[in-house]
């Protein structure tokens, strides 16, 4: 994140704990980082008074320019409208301006239409006196208020520009619907020198006239800077370099990258720095100083990676992470047409690498969930309509890690490991939910383990109707208990689409609820309470007491499972990152 | 807040306190929005500070800049309200805290500047762009509210208003590198 956003962030009260511990070690990096600090406050104090003048002060401009003819012979008494000698004042001056502007203006957007071979408008034309009559109304009217808005020397905005010349194209964007632009209307045809776009979220292809094609990650800001460079100004790319275009340059703050020939990731971040990784070939690595001034070039070869931390202009060598740049097989599957489960599942097991804390973040759009039931009192199986499959993924011990299960009328339980005392969770799910008949409690979402020992935690996570449960089950020896928090929450419409929320301080049993971004409320895990249940099995599909099933039939969109504890901003942030799925 | 309060003992000494505030009030409200990061807290901070200044001004050194001295007192006033927390915030540790009081010690006289320099490059946005700053700052509405207002959704709202923070710092740096304010 930009720095200045995130100074911003914080004097806004809108940091979260880790950026406010960035910004600090930034901070005491430099009195010149204490120094931007400062300024933005400055800035952020002096921020909403100023803004409001100067809107004030273009609103009551534009309330005296929206003056009309008629409203002013309306306004004026009979026998007031003078002839003035208009040439010889500086009020006339700049009106008969204003006035050529604007036929300069029509006569350009005529050309324009006539270019585009498009019909003219309809044009009222107004005899010339009439103009010149209006015009001296409007000035006497001005002259009679005292308004001094045109006393300026300023000549109107509408000024006559003749539009330069446009930048050359250097390279066109290819990007699937999951590439989020910060400009919707972004041009895909071609990108030009000096054009800086940014990618929000997900990964676009750019390929440069002379062969280079770079995967950018959202997100990311880039400008192309000729046909085989481009500045990378926030974010993250991967180039992949065929013989054609070899000298590729990317540019950051930090340092220059220059391809020999090759593919290699570059990342750039105002805290970090810069890194960059080499997959194939050789690159070579120029640090910026203070000054912006090159430093000498360090080559990195294949699956070694460097970074220039902020300030240093130096090149340290660093370990290479494989899974840290999206690379052209993990594209491939975020952008195929017909992702399939399996596609899918893949796309997820390079994402979970990414990510430190996420435990899982499964996607179910782009495919109906449909449950299945299996043979008679085994496990129900979940599968994507449409060919698919029940995705369980071994590691390398060929141990099952990960287990979708689906129960007819009862949602999906997702079964995953987690740590040996992990004592930070944070569930996040989209999911719509709907009542059977007078059936309204059981789980939506479950978490557990199926590789450890039964007597590690699991969770269960289950709106209700006015509420959502949280339910952690253990079990020890035969005896199996729960414990529950429940809070109560307004604002659930079965049926509709809501981002459930807890996060869960284990130590403390803390748990803080969430719906659609916002805290709902708090609960902390109640006494444990010895319950009936067949084993895990039971417990995972929330068949608690066997002889009434209760049931919830639902649909989940998006479920992302953290091995840590975020804030509220955290939470809403996540919520604001996806509800556009959902809306 | 109970405070005793002693006059300032001449006219001419209120005068010439009010002026010296006047001038470094809003370096040293910045200063305590970078410090105490609630927003209610700020301005108890902020009034026991004025509260000190107003009691100890006959021990200012005119020979001194008053805004030093300001900063000075807010900090320990700040260090005070973070000593009565019970629980803390979020907010900078004491090194970046003392560092950031010298930067504004040392470049109090950029405020004005920058004050200036904003004003122009605000003028520089589109009338949506500004109402939407405007209602986001001004009248503190969130992203949600603002998004309804205008029509759009409430993630576009945030990147817009990101976006033209950025252009706004840059801007403001340009016109002080340039000298144009």
């Amino acid at each position: 994140m930009e720095t200045r956003a995130l100074a911003v962030r914080y004097l806004n009260g809108e940091a979260n704990e880790q950026e406010v511990m960035a910004l600090d070690a930034w901070v005491r990096q430099s009195p010149a980082n204490a120094l931007l600090l400062a300024e933005c406050a400055i800035d952020e104090q002096n921020l909403p008074a100023a803004a409001k003048d100067v809107l004030d002060e273009i609103e009551a401009r534009e309330r005296e320019q929206q003056i009309t003819p008629d409203m002013l012979a309306a306004l004026l008494p009979k026998g007031e409208l003078e002839p003035v000698d208009i040439t010889k004042t500086v009020l006339a001056q700049q009106s008969e301006r204003a006035l050529a502007t604007q036929r300069e203006k029509e006569r350009r957007e005529a050309r324009k239409r006539e270019a585009a071979g498009a019909k003219p408008p309809h044009v009222i034309i107004v005899p010339r006196p009439v103009v010149w009559l209006a015009t001296a109304a409007m000035l006497g009217l001005i002259a009679w208020l005292g308004n001094s808005v045109f006393t300026g020397s300023d000549t109107p905005d509408t000024a006559a520009v003749e539009p330069a010349a446009l930048p050359q194209q250097v390279a066109e964007v290819r990007s699937g619907s999951h590439a989020v632009w910060a400009d919707p209307t972004i041009s895909t045809d071609g990108l030009r020198i000096g054009e800086e776009v940014e990618l929000l979220s997900g990964v676009a292809e750019v390929r440069f006239n002379q062969g280079a094609v770079v995967l950018v990650q959202g997100p990311a800001v880039i400008t192309p800077t000729s046909n085989n460079a481009l500045k990378l100004y926030t974010g993250k790319l991967i180039a992949e370099v065929p013989p054609s275009a070899v000298g590729f340059e990317v540019d950051t703050r930090f340092g220059l990258i220059r391809d020999y020939g090759t593919e290699f990731g570059v990342e750039v971040d105002a805290m970090a720095g810069l890194h960059t990784q080499v997959f194939q070939g050789e690159v070579g690595v120029m640090p910026r100083d203070a000054k912006n001034r090159l430093g000498p070039e360090t080559k990195l070869l294949v699956n070694e990676a460097a970074e220039v931390l902020p300030g240093d202009a130096v090149v340290n060598s660093e370990a290479p992470v494989a899974s840290r740049y999206v690379r052209r097989e993990e594209y491939k599957l975020l952008t195929a047409d017909d992702l399939t489960a399996a596609d899918r599942f893949r796309a997820y097991l390079y994402e979970l690498d990414r990510s430190a804390n996420m435990i899982a973040n499964i996607s179910f759009l782009g495919g109906e969930m449909k449950v299945k039931q299996g043979p008679a009192g085994q496990a129900f199986k979940a599968e994507w309509v449409g060919g698919t499959i029940v995705p369980i993924r071994g590691n390398a011990q060929g141990t099952e890690v990960m287990r979708l299960e689906g129960v007819p009328d009862q949602g999906i339980d997702i079964v995953m490991p987690t740590e040996q005392g992990m004592d930070k969770l944070t569930f996040i799910a989209w999911a719509r939910v709907e009542p059977q008949l007078n059936r309204t409690n059981a789980p939506l979402l479950h978490h557990n383990r199926v590789d450890m020992p039964k007597s590690t935690p699991n969770w269960q996570l289950r709106p209700d109707l006015d509420q959502i449960h949280v339910n952690q089950f253990s079990e020890q020896g035969k005896t199996t208990t729960r414990r529950s928090a429940s809070a109560s929450v307004d604002g659930i419409v079965w049926e509709q689409w809501h981002c459930y929320a807890v996060v869960i301080d284990v130590r403390t049993g803390k748990c803080e609820h969430y719906l659609d971004g916002r805290w709902v409320g708090s609960a902390e895990l109640g006494q444990k309470v010895p319950i009936k249940l067949d084993g895990l099995r039971i417990a995972s599909t929330g068949r608690e007491v066997t002889r009434h099933p209760r049931t919830i039939k639902g649909e989940i969109g998006l479920f992302t499972f953290l091995n840590t504890t975020l804030d509220d901003e955290g939470i809403r942030r996540m919520y604001e990152e996806s509800r556009g799925l959902f809306d | 807040m109970s405070l005793h309060r002693k006059p300032i003992h001449s006219t001419q000494a209120v005068l010439d306190f009010t002026l010296l505030w006047g001038k470094a009030q809003d370096s040293v409200r910045a200063f305590i929005s970078v410090s105490v990061p609630n927003v209610h807290d700020r301005e108890d901070v902020l009034q026991s500070t004025v509260h000190y200044l107003i009691e100890h001004f006959e021990e200012y050194d005119p020979q001194r800049p008053f805004v030093a001295w300001a900063i000075g007192v807010a900090r320990y006033r700040i260090l005070e309200y973070r000593q009565k927390q019970t629980r803390r915030g979020r907010e900078l540790g004491g090194d970046a805290l003392q560092m950031v009081s010298q930067a504004f010690m040392e470049h109090a006289d950029d405020a004005e500047p920058r004050a200036d320099a904003l004003r122009q490059c605000l003028q520089m946005l589109n009338q949506k762009q500004l109402k939407i700053i405007s209602r986001k700052y001004y009248d503190g509405l969130g992203h949600e509210a603002i998004a309804a207002e205008f029509d759009m959704k409430p993630n576009t709202v945030s990147v817009m208003i990101r976006r033209i923070r950025l252009a706004l710092g840059k801007c403001i740096e340009a016109r002080i590198e340039s000298g144009a304010c």
